[in-house]
């Protein structure tokens, strides 16, 4: 059916809308999408669980995932913030004074045995 | 809190007849699933393990346990290369852990359950999550100690379960 007759068949009220078929007024701008059957198929379940039109479901799934996405992102900031509060700036091993290999080794197997005795005392 | 990760105090709580099971459940379909720390894991399956040999229904739990942990009922966060190097600072400055009178565990067994605890600590901060536990205090002193190191991080917060 093209535009034209369309519009002539709402003029004439042969087109009638179902009182739960437009999704709540908003404030936002239009766009079209072209969806895929899958995502279409949960909206349209989601539309009939709830009775509310098909762009209305598509609207509240989009915005269950736009909330999950802030909350992952803000995860993510968080994570890279605190990783670059661990990680120094840079180092200069030539000036620094470093304890020997042998020094190294025994710092870390050391340690490890004290907490053994520690533990089994 | 869907920022957090469970330590064992809560995670301990899964059971098939347990509402904390029921909460799982429902953030998992929301998309939001819990997070447990893996060596929140590991306790539970050690606890389940070490008495399943002399009670079978400990047996039973625990394979009802691993089939939730397969089915991806909740998320484990691991211990990857930056929460052990965190770990393992946070140890070194924390060696053993706070002296409590309610704890009646060998020193053996609060040793290598204080160095859980690190863990899960450090998992929660290099994941950029906060903690949710029954243990406020020692995680507490865990979040003190993160602070200390690494003062310019955001700091981890501990916080209750949800339940």
């Amino acid at each position: 059916m093209g535009a034209a007759a369309l519009d002539e068949r709402k003029r004439s009220g042969q087109v009638k809308r179902r009182p739960s078929a437009r999704a709540p007024r908003s404030d936002g701008p239009r766009t079209t999408l072209r969806l895929p059957p899958a995502l279409l198929d949960v909206a349209d379940r989601l539309a009939q669980e709830l009775g509310v039109s098909r762009n209305d479901a598509l609207l509240r799934l989009a915005t269950r995932g736009a909330r999950l996405y802030e909350l992952e992102q803000s995860i993510a900031a968080r994570r890279q913030q605190r990783w670059a509060a661990v990680v120094p700036g840079a180092v200069d091993i030539d000036a620094g004074d470093l304890p020997s290999p042998e020094e190294a080794r025994d710092a870390i197997l050391t340690a490890s045995e004290e907490t053994s005795e520690t533990a089994a005392s | 809190m869907v920022t957090a990760l469970w330590d064992t105090t809560l995670a301990s709580r899964l059971h098939p007849h347990g509402e904390v099971l029921d909460y799982v459940i429902d953030q998992a379909v929301a998309g939001t699933p819990v997070r447990v720390a893996a060596p929140a894991v590991l306790e539970i399956a050690y606890g389940y393990q070490r008495i399943a040999g002399t009670d079978a229904r400990y047996g039973e739990l625990l394979a009802w346990f691993t089939r939730l942990l397969a089915s991806d009922a909740f998320s484990v966060v691991g211990l990857d290369g930056r929460a052990v190097l965190i770990a393992g600072r946070v140890r070194g400055l924390l060696p053993h852990p706070p002296p409590s009178r309610r704890d009646r565990r060998s020193k053996t067994m609060r040793q290598a359950s204080w160095l859980l605890d690190i863990e899960i600590a450090a998992s929660a901060f290099a994941a950029g999550l906060d903690i949710a536990t029954e243990n406020r205090a020692d995680f507490e002193v865990l979040g003190g100690a993160l602070s200390a190191l690494f003062p310019d991080a955001p700091p981890l917060a501990v916080a209750d379960g949800p339940m």
